[in-house]
C-alpha cells in the first residue's frame, strides 16, 4: 500500500472555527474556548481510500495546515499557501462578515495554486436555524466561485459534515488530472 | 564548513543543509527540537520525514537550488513541544507578566497561562542556497520565535475576543433594532421623569412626529393626560416589571388629533442602580373605538325599535279602543232606543261614529305616514306654491272638521313670491301643528297663525295660549310615540311632530318652539324660500 502525503489548508477569518474543525477531525474531539491561532501548525492525518480506482490500497497522509485566521490587521501570508493541494475555505454563519470574506480568501489561494480546489465550509452550523442556514447557502451558491468542488454547512461542535469535507478533498487530490 | 556555520549562527539558529535530493547531509546539534518526528532527522534521510512544511514546495527549493530564486521563507511554524525545551517557560513567565503590567491590570486568564507554558515551540524557516565543492546545496536555517510568537498569541486573543465580542454585540444591537422598527405598536422609552429617549417607526407615523421632534421632549406632548402619567410614576416608585396593560388613554398627534391609544407600560431597569426608565407600548385602538361606537349606536337603535314597537302597540290599543267604545255604544243605543229616538238625536249618534271612524282612519294615515318617513321613503316633490292661499285654504278645511270652531288668526305678512315647496309635506307640518293648537287648548282661546319672508326664509309661527309643555318633555317632544306627561285624556298618537320634524328637514329647514305650562306654546317653522 502506497501513501502519498499531500497539503491542504484551512483559510478563512479568524475565530470561524479552522482550528476546531481540525481538532474534530483529527482527534475527534471539540472544545468550546477559543484559543487564537498565531503561525501555522501542522497536523496529520492519514486516511486510506480503498475503493479508489486507479489505485487500490491507496493512502493520503494529509498534512493539514491550520493558518493564522484573517484579521483587518494582518492578511493571510501567500507564502503558507504555496505547494498546496487542496483548500477548505471556512467561515462562521453567525458572522456574515466572513461569509462575505469567502471569494477573497478563495481567490487569493487560487491565485497562488490555479490548480488546486477549494471547499467552503459554513462552520457554526449549530449556532443557527435552518432556515437562515439555507438562505446562506444559496447567498454562496449564486456566486461563481472557480475550483471550489464542494459547499457543506459543517459544525465541529457537533462533528457534521466534517468527516465528509476532508475526505471529499481527499478523492479530489487523487483523482486522476 | 560545521565549525564555521556553528560559530555564525550559534547561538541563535540551528541549521541543516540538504543536497538536491532532499537528503539531510548537516544538521546543528539541536535542530533536532524543531523537528516534527526528531529520531527521522538523521543524516542521509529525506528532510520532509521531519520537516513535512517542506512537503509541496519542492519546485520552490529547486529553484533555490539552481539559483532561480534566492530563498523562501516560512514564518511562526508551530510545533508540539519536545521534552528539553520546556526550559523555556521560566522565563517566558517573566515576559509574560511584564506584559500584563504595561497592558493593563488584568492578571492573564487561564488561557493566557496556559500559553505562557506552551505546549508549542514556534520557529521560523529560512531556506537558502550555498555551494561546496563546486556543488549547489540547500541550507535550512531555524530560529526559535517562541517567545515573540506566544507574546503575539496573547495579544491577538485579546484583539480577536474583543472584535468577536464587539461582531456579536453590533449584530444583537442591529437585530434588536430590526425588531424594534419593524413592531406594529409604538414603542417609547422615557427617563423616569417623562423624557422621551427612545421611540420606533410606528410611535413617529402615529404620532405625526419625526425622530428628532420628540427625542429629548416630555412624553406629554403626546400624552396629555396628566393623571394617567402621574399614576403610572406613582406605579413606577412601588414597582417594577409590567405596571399596566391595555389602558387606554387619548393622545395628542402632532396635527392636534386626538386618538384612542392602549397603552401598556412597564420599568426597566438602566445600567445605573436604582434609576429606571419607562417603556410604553401603544396600539392605536382608533378604528375599534370608532366600530365599538358604531355598535352602540345600532345597539341604542334597536333598543329605541323595541320601544317603538312597544310604545306604537299600548298607543294603538288605546287609540282605537276610544273611537271603537265610541261607535260600539252609539251603534247599541241606535239599535235599542233609535225607534224612540228623534231624528236629530240620532243624528247626533251617527255623527259620532262617523267622528270616531275618521279618527280612526287619521290614525291610521298617521301611522303609514310615519312609517314611510321611518323607511326613508318620504318623497319631496317641491312645487311653485302660492303661499297666502294655501294656508288660507288649509284653515278653512281645519275648521270644517271641528264642531266648536276655534278662532284662527292667520297673518300674512309675505311678500313670499317664486315658493318653491312640497304641498303634500307643508300640509302635514302646517296641519299637525295647528290641530295640535286646537286640540290642546281650552275652547275659545285665539290661535295666531303667521307666514312671512325673511333673509330668504319663510317663517310660519304657531302660537296658542295652551296647556304648554311641561319642560321635563321638551327635550324629547319630537321623538316618535312620546307625549307630554299634561296630555290627560286628549287623544293623540304622539307622531305628529315626529312627523313634521321629518317633513322640516326634507325641506332643509328647522323647527323650534317656546313653551310654559299654563300659558302656551309657539311653534317657529323656518323653510328655505326655494
Amino acid at each position: 500500500m502506497s501513501t502519498i502525503s499531500k497539503k491542504i489548508c484551512l483559510v478563512g477569518d479568524f475565530g470561524v472555527g479552522k482550528t476546531s474543525l481540525i481538532r474534530r477531525f483529527v482527534e475527534g474531539q471539540f472544545s468550546d474556548q477559543y484559543l487564537s491561532t498565531v503561525g501555522v501548525k501542522i497536523s496529520r492525518k492519514t486516511i486510506g481510500l480503498e475503493e479508489l480506482e486507479l489505485e487500490k490500497k491507496q493512502s493520503l497522509q494529509m498534512l493539514i495546515w491550520d493558518l493564522e485566521g484573517h484579521t483587518k490587521f494582518k492578511a493571510i501570508a501567500p507564502t503558507y499557501l504555496q505547494g498546496s493541494s487542496a483548500a477548505i475555505v471556512v467561515a462562521d454563519v453567525s458572522r456574515i462578515e466572513t461569509i462575505e470574506r469567502i471569494p477573497e480568501h478563495i481567490q487569493l489561494f487560487t491565485s497562488v495554486n490555479p490548480k488546486s480546489s477549494a471547499i467552503v465550509a459554513l462552520n457554526k452550523s449549530d449556532l443557527i436555524d435552518e432556515e437562515k442556514l439555507q438562505k446562506l447557502v444559496k447567498l454562496i451558491q449564486n456566486q461563481e466561485l472557480k475550483q471550489v468542488i464542494g459547499l457543506y454547512t459543517t459544525s465541529a461542535k457537533t462533528g457534521l459534515f466534517v468527516d465528509e469535507i476532508f475526505q471529499k478533498l481527499a478523492y479530489k487530490i487523487l483523482e486522476p488530472v | 564548513m560545521t565549525s564555521l556555520l556553528n560559530k555564525l549562527l550559534a547561538p541563535h539558529h540551528e541549521y541543516l543543509t540538504l543536497d538536491r535530493d532532499l537528503i539531510v547531509l548537516e544538521t546543528s546539534c539541536r535542530a533536532k527540537r524543531f523537528a516534527d518526528c526528531p529520531e527521522q532527522l538523521i543524516l542521509g534521510n529525506d528532510v520532509r520525514a521531519s520537516f513535512p512544511e517542506l512537503i509541496g514546495i519542492e519546485d520552490i527549493l529547486l529553484d533555490i537550488l539552481l539559483g532561480q530564486r534566492t530563498s523562501f521563507e516560512l514564518k511562526g511554524i508551530a510545533r508540539s513541544r519536545q521534552e528539553e525545551s520546556l526550559l523555556h517557560s521560566a522565563s517566558l513567565s517573566d515576559r509574560a507578566e511584564e506584559f500584563n503590567a504595561w497592558s493593563d491590570d488584568r492578571r492573564p486568564s487561564n488561557t493566557e497561562l496556559s500559553t505562557l507554558n506552551p505546549p508549542l515551540l514556534y520557529f521560523d524557516l529560512y531556506i537558502s542556497q550555498y555551494q561546496e565543492d563546486s556543488e549547489n546545496r540547500l541550507i535550512i536555517l531555524l530560529e526559535d520565535v517562541t517567545e515573540t510568537m506566544v507574546l503575539q498569541q496573547i495579544l491577538s486573543q485579546r484583539i480577536n475576543e474583543a472584535n468577536l465580542l464587539l461582531s456579536s454585540l453590533t449584530a444583537s444591537k442591529n437585530y434588536i433594532n430590526r425588531v424594534v422598527t419593524s413592531m406594529a405598536d409604538a414603542l417609547l422609552v422615557t427617563t423616569a421623569s417623562g423624557v422621551v429617549k427612545t421611540i420606533n417607526q410606528s410611535a413617529q407615523q402615529l404620532f405625526g412626529y419625526s425622530q428628532d421632534e420628540l427625542i429629548q421632549k416630555p412624553i406629554s406632548l403626546i400624552l396629555p393626560n396628566q393623571d394617567f402619567l402621574q399614576e403610572i410614576n406613582n406605579l413606577a416608585e412601588s414597582n417594577s416589571g409590567e405596571l399596566l396593560k391595555d389602558r387606554e388613554v387619548i393622545c395628542q398627534t402632532k396635527t392636534g388629533d386626538k386618538i384612542f391609544v392602549a397603552f401598556s407600560c412597564s420599568v426597566i431597569q438602566t445600567e445605573i442602580d436604582g434609576l429606571q426608565n419607562l417603556v410604553y407600548i401603544g396600539r392605536d385602538i382608533s378604528e375599534r373605538k370608532r366600530v365599538e361606537a358604531e355598535m352602540l349606536t345600532a345597539l341604542e337603535r334597536e333598543r329605541e325599535l323595541r320601544e317603538l314597537k312597544s310604545n306604537f302597540i299600548s298607543m294603538a290599543s288605546h287609540e282605537f279602543r276610544t273611537p271603537l267604545t265610541a261607535i260600539f255604544s252609539s251603534s247599541e243605543l241606535l239599535q235599542y232606543y233609535g225607534s224612540n229616538w228623534s231624528e236629530d238625536k240620532k243624528l247626533k249618534y251617527y255623527q259620532r261614529i262617523e267622528g270616531a271612524v275618521k279618527r280612526m282612519a287619521k290614525l291610521l294615515d298617521d301611522v303609514l305616514l310615519y312609517s314611510k318617513v321611518e323607511a326613508g321613503k318620504l318623497e319631496f316633490n317641491p312645487k311653485p306654491i302660492v303661499l297666502e292661499k294655501f294656508c288660507q285654504d288649509l284653515i278653512e278645511e281645519i275648521q270644517l272638521g271641528i264642531d266648536e270652531k276655534p278662532t284662527i288668526t292667520f297673518i300674512y305678512s309675505g311678500p313670499c313670491d317664486k315658493v318653491c315647496l312640497d304641498e303634500k309635506l307643508l300640509q302635514h307640518i302646517l296641519n299637525n301643528l295647528l290641530t295640535n293648537a286646537i286640540k290642546y287648548s281650552p275652547q275659545d282661546t285665539p290661535i295666531c297663525f303667521s307666514c312671512s319672508c325673511e333673509n330668504g326664509e319663510i317663517i310660519f309661527e304657531i302660537q296658542d295660549e295652551g296647556i304648554g309643555i311641561p319642560l321635563e318633555d321638551q327635550r324629547r317632544l319630537f321623538e316618535s310615540f312620546h307625549r307630554a306627561k299634561n296630555v290627560g285624556s286628549i287623544p293623540g298618537t304622539g307622531l305628529g311632530l315626529a312627523i313634521v320634524q321629518k317633513a322640516v328637514e326634507l325641506h332643509g329647514g328647522t323647527v323650534t318652539f317656546t313653551s310654559e305650562v299654563g300659558i302656551g306654546t309657539t311653534f317657529r317653522v323656518a323653510l328655505p324660500l326655494n
